[in-house]
């Protein structure tokens, strides 16, 4: 669909001929959509242009507003991005503009003493971790990867490595500034007195991180543009320079000071598969005594799939260590870090050894080909970033099937729920996803405690190649396996592949779908901002849904 | 069409981000953060690994063609010193060959009529009609070596054990002939028996190759492979990086055989002098104090491991049938001219923070600085002023591309650094 002229005009006119362009080879780079298989998203299921019709560059907040005023008087869509990693990114409609933030990437101030960072939307987590390093302090390390923007992992709820310690995202966003899609700007938390300043996410009012959440109104981009956010930072008693050793491929992060870092992988005596819910539940039991003592900086139980691929170095490799059974099981994998002292460090070591001695672990030893594979090579990048991007090696593919929040024993719960759905289908008559290789299928596994156990995280994966057939394979494994934890009223969110589940699960959250669609009207009168849907939404139909829920 | 060959890598990329910036474990600042010349000076997606991987599958699937945007595509194409970056960082994640999905866009360009750029035909045109880039005559390619009493290899009856290769730019570049006059005085030092192939010494090719044109580069291939059979060349020493390359790599791809199966091994001089330390046959006795930083060309460090040829399929997982060992920057050479400049008393090394095989382009590579000098420029500028935070005073490296690019960035941004090649430095340590 051509772009307006008249608007392209106006566009050239607030950023200048070289930040705006409509040429289909540069909206080509915008076009595709990483982390879904084919013939998930809607537009290309329905054989439409999934080219964007044009992006621009904006420099500055100002020239956002501007942006979304243009768009409202000349009515086309738009759609903001941070890194472009996700499907969040992704147009879902003709004649739609991208706001590609890449010129603005500045870390306006980072705040020793207050712990917090205030930045703009392209600067990537890896950059700011460096910088606040040099200070003594940290980020939350990205499970999306380093290199996404810091800015919309904050917004989106990403997951972190050492979510133990810091939560997800929204724990860690402490204001923001947004533009809305009517082209006002609106500041939360403390900036929200003109003045005050960005370093509590209180401020007066109503929290209004819920406008982030653009799940709710299309496929997670939320309303209008986030160009500034103030993020907490944590203490990092490590290096100011990360150690490395090796080169390319072959590097390991083995340098870190023993006196300020330790590295512990936690297995239970139990068979896999047959008695994996006897494993999940003793990791639990686990995860809620290291809770009560609050103790350790990383502590997450990682399925066999995440250990291979996290874990390596090549593709031929990751099949090599699975022929080996490097990783017989899921594994509890905790990090403990100095922050106070040595003392520190010491008494959390003791008191992690009684606590898995209590609940019947074995320490994973030294010369153990795991031990080896993950504290070896990639324990440390946990408190870098999660290289989840590494997730895509076994097929050059791969997708968060779905994301549930629960507290831990019902994420155990939802896990094995989820296992037993996916392998009736993998086993059964049906022979769905036949061609699919254990553990590199669609599992869940991979149970991720927060704020010391408070809440918990978990997903369930799916490593389709990009054959259409296994594709549509994990969808209908992944729909199945949703239904399921719908079925059982267990899981507090499911998004991702079902992006537009929000809507359909709403009446289970006391149609909560319905007060955001009037916000969503209020501030998007011509729903410019992200309409539509990126990920096809019959996976589960509504209707579907509210028979399953009882309309609940 | 040479994009066919290149489908799965391109339209696999999880646009994941990690071709635009160094190695993540390496970063050590917000400033010094990304590593790819292309996208940071062109910003938009595009001009990234990850854009011309959608615009390569965009090609394939007819969503885009050359018709309508040919003079965008071209430029998108060819702004980018295929300096791997991209390649080398995306292998720690996928197991896709990037640098393939680039050379494809070139060499699909030239298959359509419509590539190289007008520049990169004078470089081709003048190998054809002069042996070299600079279009310069024959006869004036061994003037570097008067009055040094260096055997021909092309004359009759003339052998050594040692082809000591030259390289059209240090054979012609006035200023940069200290270069060879100085290496051929440190082979002998070292008593190494060695020789040069005189006036007719021919490029390597590798501009050919670089920008798409396999053909021409398949004929100046066979010119020089035939010259060193007859000269029985068993080990090639060079200083430029990029002929090294194109002898190590590119002629084996050629001939669809491993490196190490050629009939020759060549060895960057940087290489060849760090084992002649390490035999004793060289030992620095003069003091140079000066505090320097080292700049990695690409074609030697990230870029400089020895290929394995591979002609296979894609099989299920995207696994290979048979397995294929992808080059992933992890034996490059960057230890050895590290170890040369650490040898030499007096010196010190200070590290710039984007080094080896996540070090930042010098900007000039694969015809950028002739078909894009504002490119060109803006990333010797960006390197330069990441070589004046160490606190150096001169930016060593050893090639005569890296070094007059960051000549020139220095000049055009007022720096009072100073480019130094390595050989030069070895030159004045062994004297005394």
């Amino acid at each position: 669909m051509a772009f307006s002229v008249i608007a392209y005009k106006a566009l050239q006119d607030v950023l200048g001929e070289d930040n705006v362009t409509c040429d289909p080879v540069v909206c080509q780079s915008y076009s595709r959509v990483q982390w879904l298989p084919p013939g998930v998203l809607q537009r290309e299921r329905c054989g439409l242009d999934m080219r964007p019709a044009c992006v621009a560059m904006p420099n500055s907040t100002e020239e956002v507003q501007a942006i979304v005023k243009i768009a409202n008087r000349y009515k086309f869509p738009f759609i903001p991005r941070g890194s472009g990693f996700t499907f969040s990114a992704f147009p879902t409609m003709a004649g739609t503009l991208v706001i590609d933030p890449k010129r603005m990437n500045r870390i306006i101030e980072l705040d020793e003493q207050d712990m917090y960072a205030v930045i703009e939307p392209y600067v990537s987590f890896v950059g700011l971790q460096a910088e606040a390093m040099k200070v003594g302090l940290t980020v939350p390390t990205p499970l999306a990867g380093a290199h996404v923007s810091c800015l919309a992992n904050y917004s989106w709820h990403g997951a972190y490595g050492n979510s133990w310690l810091t939560g997800i995202g929204a724990q860690n966003l402490l204001g923001f500034e947004l533009v809305l899609p009517t082209g006002d700007i609106v500041r939360s938390g403390s900036m929200a007195c003109p003045g005050a300043g960005y370093f509590w996410n209180d401020g007066p009012g109503p929290d209004l991180r819920g406008f982030l959440r653009g799940g709710m109104f299309g496929h997670a981009g939320g309303m209008g543009m986030v160009t500034k956010i103030s993020c907490k930072l944590w203490q990092w008693p490590g290096p100011s320079v990360w150690p490395t050793k090796g080169n390319a491929n072959e590097k390991t992060s083995s340098g870190f000071p023993t006196d300020q870092f330790r590295w512990y992988m936690i297995k239970f005596p139990y068979r896999y598969p047959e008695e994996e819910e006897m494993e999940l539940k003793k990791s639990a039991e686990l995860f809620y005594e290291m809770g009560k003592a609050e103790i350790a900086c990383v502590a997450t139980h990682l399925a066999k799939q995440f250990l291979y691929t996290y874990s390596s170095q090549t593709k031929q490799d990751l099949f090599d260590n699975m022929k080996n059974n490097v990783f017989p099981c899921g594994f509890v994998v905790v990090g403990l870090q100095a922050v106070t002292s040595l003392k520190q460090l010491e008494y959390e070591e003791k008191v992690l050894k009684e606590l898995v001695a209590k609940v019947g672990g074995l320490f994973v030893q030294e010369d153990e080909p795991a031990y080896r594979t993950w504290i070896g090579r990639v324990a440390n990048e946990w408190l870098r970033f999660g290289n989840a991007q590494r997730l895509a090696r076994p097929s050059d593919n791969f997708s968060i099937g779905s994301s549930n929040v629960d507290s831990i024993d019902m994420i155990v719960f939802d896990i094995m729920e989820g296992n037993k759905v996916e392998r009736e289908l993998l086993e059964g008559p049906e022979h769905l996803g036949k061609d699919f290789v254990q553990p590199l299928s669609v599992h869940g596994g991979w149970i991720s405690p927060q704020e010391y156990g408070y809440w918990c995280l978990m997903t369930t994966d799916v490593f389709p190649e990009q054959a259409p057939e296994q594709a549509k394979e994990a969808i209908e494994i992944i729909g199945r396996v949703t239904r399921k934890q719908v079925e059982n009223k267990s899981s507090a969110a499911v998004i991702h592949l079902l992006g537009p589940s929000y809507e359909m699960l709403g009446p289970m959250f006391g149609n909560i779908h319905l007060i955001m669609k009037k916000f969503k009207t209020e501030f998007d009168p011509y729903n410019l901002s992200n309409p539509g849907y990126a990920v096809r939404p019959d996976v589960v139909s509504p209707a579907e849904l509210q028979k399953m829920t009882g309309g609940h | 069409m040479a994009l066919e060959k290149i489908e799965y890598d391109a339209s696999h990329c999880q646009r994941c981000s990690t071709c635009k910036w160094s190695h993540i474990w390496e970063i050590k600042s917000h400033r010094f953060a990304r590593n790819c010349p292309s996208i940071w000076y062109g910003v938009y997606d595009a001009y990234a690994a990850q854009g011309k991987n959608d615009i390569a599958t965009g090609l394939l699937k007819g969503e885009i063609d050359w018709n309508t945007s040919r003079d965008k595509l071209l430029e998108i194409i060819y702004r980018c010193p295929l300096c791997a970056a991209c390649d080398i960082n995306c292998k720690r994640i996928m197991d896709l060959d990037i640098i393939g999905v680039l050379d494809a866009l070139r060499e699909e360009a030239c298959e359509k009529g419509y590539g190289p750029l007008p520049q990169h035909k004078e470089f081709i045109q003048s190998i054809m009609n002069y042996d070299n880039v600079w279009k310069q005559p024959r006869t004036r390619r061994a003037n570097w070596a008067k009055k040094l009493d260096v055997k021909d290899l092309s004359k009759k009856g003339e052998k050594a054990e040692v082809l000591y290769y030259v390289g059209c730019t240090y054979a012609y570049k006035p200023g940069m002939e200290t270069v060879p006059q100085g290496t051929a005085r440190i082979m002998k030092k070292a008593g190494i028996d060695f020789g040069i192939l005189g006036a007719k010494e021919v490029c390597c090719g590798g501009i050919a190759d670089n920008v798409g044109d396999k053909k021409s580069f398949e004929e100046i291939a066979d010119k020089n492979l035939k010259m060193f059979e007859e000269v029985g060349a068993k080990t090639i020493v060079t200083n430029c990086p990029g002929c090294f390359m194109t002898f190590s790599e590119k002629y084996a791809r050629y001939l669809k055989k491993d490196t190490k199966d050629l009939p020759y091994v060549v060895k960057h001089s940087t290489v060849y002098i760090d084992e002649l330390i390490q035999q004793g046959k060289l030992t620095f006795k003069k003091n140079i104090p000066l505090r320097v930083t080292y700049h990695d060309p690409c074609h030697l460090a990230r870029r400089g491991e020895p290929y394995k040829h591979w002609e296979g399929k894609r099989i299920q997982w995207g696994l290979t049938d048979p397995p294929r060992e992808l080059n992933r920057g992890v034996n490059g050479n960057y230890e050895q001219p590290r170890n040369i400049l650490k040898a030499i008393p007096g010196v010190n090394l200070v590290e710039m923070e984007r080094i080896k095989e996540y070090a930042w382009c010098c900007g000039s590579g694969a015809g950028s600085k002739s078909a894009y000098p504002d490119f060109a420029l803006a990333v010797s500028k960006e390197r330069i002023e990441e070589a004046e935070a160490t606190g150096a005073s001169a930016i060593v490296s050893a090639c005569p591309w890296c070094e007059a690019n960051l000549s020139d960035g220095i000049d055009a941004s007022g720096s009072k650094m100073k480019v130094l090649d390595i050989i030069d430095l070895v030159e004045q340590a062994l004297e005394g």
